[in-house]
């Protein structure tokens, strides 16, 4: 929050599929130490962009810049290395390992990447030890040694979380962090990004109104692949073509 | 014994984790090969016969670890091991029949070549996914084989090339089957601890990474084709070495020894040590099916028969392969011990 370039920065961002723009000329920036939140009705981008920024769709036009570096035609792996880390909308986790290792398969690059300073574990050892650590803050040390297929679906979540973690990303992008979940659950996500957010800066898409306004610093709105609104939470809210974008959506 | 507080303690795995992947430790891989090495000493002393059929089976399981790595840990399905090992055996026999350079120079020489040719087959072909990429090798297997029927003089057409040098090992020739046995034994020591060494350290974990789930590797910071092409190239170095000795140890090759049929007996053994290919359930699925004919023998002209029903059978009730009968064995071990501690307690 000290320095003024921004953690992300997107630049007239375009993508199109045979003719109809899914994306169309977005610009915005997220600054580091927020949380941010991109959302927007049913085929609004959302997604489209989200998967341009990690790498699993490349942008037709624009530019994306993460630390000043530019990453727009980058293959996701080298984002991944540079800190920008994802989470799936689908739980994506090894079912036939323990959460002990799907949470070490995130600290996995880190472990010879010292040159940057992001990495105290140079040693197998140690990053395995400081997943332990990590397991103890998600509250997963009670189920380190389960195999990753026979915990509950809210549980891996927290799994998925803290393997994000374990990457050391500067930046974390949630995909639908709380799809398909019941109210205790989505505040179970809510208090796990609540501790996230004071080691890396998080930008997340989601559907759900409620969750987005009691999670994010500040939110940009897409409709039609537009922008149409980007801010703090209760601008947002009040802008009309938010409103009138949702409300045309649901009626 | 039987307080309350002790009841709660057994039940709660305290700090100690299993780390069934990572910490593999490679203690049974040194002990099975330790027992190896005493074998002929205890009960094969004298046994030529058996001491030569197990040379053999050594050689095979060195190239059933190397395939392993890509089959079984990058999860490629890959039906060109056998012309690769063909590969290396033919670069010693080539080299070895016209030049006088010492062994471990040519096996050098093999291992590079088999490493240099799973690069330019996995480049163009690693970009395929599942049964294509199986597909690929297949025409990859016939390519070589075919190169070596049709090499004319250089890999001696259809006949191949015999009169190969014997083994050479710091100036002693090897011949007697004991010492042959000693000679792929150790390969196999040197290939299955560098397997294992590589299966704990971070390059292993991002080659199994991507047999599981490749888009989550790319999205840890992983380069997929790049990890595959690594394992492609482990395999086919490991793979042109073990032929390179085969070449050494048998005296003649020709190509036919290294076809299609033989690439499948490599794969099928690496699926029956176990969809995952660890490195010792490998090691062991290919010396018992290699051994299997032997104990056949009394079946005589339906030997092949049993022989393929056992491997169907293993297939039908054993889809785990070796590692997971293993696995099933140890889980229903300890929920047995669990089960007998929480009786006494009660």
């Amino acid at each position: 929050m000290t320095d003024t370039t921004p953690l992300l920065a997107l630049q007239s961002l375009t993508k199109g599929y045979g003719g109809v723009l899914a994306v169309d000329s977005v610009s915005f920036d997220v600054r580091a130490g927020t949380v941010h939140g991109l959302i927007g009705p049913n085929g609004a981008g959302k997604t489209t962009t989200f998967n341009m920024i990690c790498g699993a769709t490349v942008a037709d036009s624009g530019s994306i810049r993460h630390n000043g570096e530019e990453l727009t035609r980058a293959p996701g792996w080298k984002r991944a290395s540079r800190g920008i880390t994802r989470t799936f909308q689908n739980i994506s986790l090894v079912p036939e390992y323990t959460v002990h290792e799907n949470v070490f398969l995130g600290s996995l690059p880190s472990l010879t990447k010292g040159k940057r300073g992001r990495a105290r574990t140079q040693r197998y050892d140690h990053a395995w030890a400081a997943v332990a650590a990590l397991l103890d803050d998600f509250d997963l040390s009670s189920v380190a040694s389960r195999l990753a297929a026979e915990v509950p679906a809210p549980v891996q979540k927290r799994v998925e979380l803290a393997r994000a973690l374990a990457a050391q990303p500067s930046l974390l992008l949630l995909d639908e962090p709380v799809a398909g979940m019941t109210e205790s659950e989505r505040s179970e996500v809510l208090m796990a990004i609540e501790k996230v957010r004071a080691t890396a800066t998080i930008l997340l898409v989601e559907h759900d109104m409620k969750f987005v306004m009691s999670a994010c610093d500040r939110l940009t709105v897409l409709d039609r692949g537009r922008l149409i609104a980007d801010g703090l939470p209760d601008d947002v809210r009040a802008d009309e073509e938010v409103i009138k974008a949702y409300l045309g959506a649901e009626a | 014994m039987t307080s309350p507080a002790h009841a709660a303690e057994s039940l709660t795995p305290a700090s100690s984790v299993d780390y069934p992947y990572a910490h593999t430790s490679l203690l049974p891989l040194v002990g099975t090969l330790a027992v190896l090495a005493l074998l002929p000493a205890v009960f094969l002393a004298g046994d030529l016969y058996m001491l030569s059929v197990l040379a053999g089976a050594f050689l095979t399981a060195a190239a059933c670890v190397g395939l392993a790595i890509v089959t079984g840990w990058a999860k490629l399905l890959s039906f060109s091991q056998g012309a690769i090992y063909g590969v290396g055996a033919y670069a010693a026999g080539i080299i070895a029949t016209r030049h006088d350079v010492p062994m471990w120079l040519i096996m050098t020489v093999s291992i590079l070549a088999g490493a240099l040719t799973g690069l330019v087959l996995a480049l163009p072909t690693l970009r395929l996914q599942g049964a294509y990429f199986g597909i690929a090798t297949i025409g990859i297997q016939m390519l070589i084989i075919g190169l070596l029927v049709k090499g004319g003089d250089l890999t001696g057409g259809p006949t191949g090339i015999a009169g190969l040098p014997l083994p050479t090992v710091w100036g002693k020739e090897l011949f007697e089957p004991g010492e042959l046995y000693y000679l792929t034994l150790a390969w196999l020591a040197v290939v299955s601890l560098l397997a294992g060494w590589l299966w704990r350290s971070r390059i292993g974990w991002e080659i199994r990474l991507t047999g599981h789930n490749s888009g989550l590797a790319d999205a840890f910071g992983i380069p997929v084709v790049r990890r595959k092409v690594i394992a492609f190239m482990l395999a086919s170095g490991i793979g042109a070495g073990t032929g390179c000795l085969h070449a050494y140890v048998y005296g003649v090759i020709d190509p036919f020894g290294f076809g299609i049929q033989f690439s499948a007996v490599l794969l099928i053994i690496v699926l029956l040590g176990g969809k995952h290919g660890r490195v010792l359930a490998t090691m062991v699925a290919a010396i018992l099916i290699t051994l299997l004919p032997e104990y056949l023998r009394s079946f005589a002209d339906i030997r092949l028969l049993v022989y393929g029903l056992v491997v169907i059978c293993l297939v039908l009730f054993a889809p785990g392969g070796l590692s997971g009968l293993w696995d099933r064995a140890w889980s229903l071990f300890r929920g047995f011990a669990t089960n007998s501690k929480g009786a006494t307690l009660k």
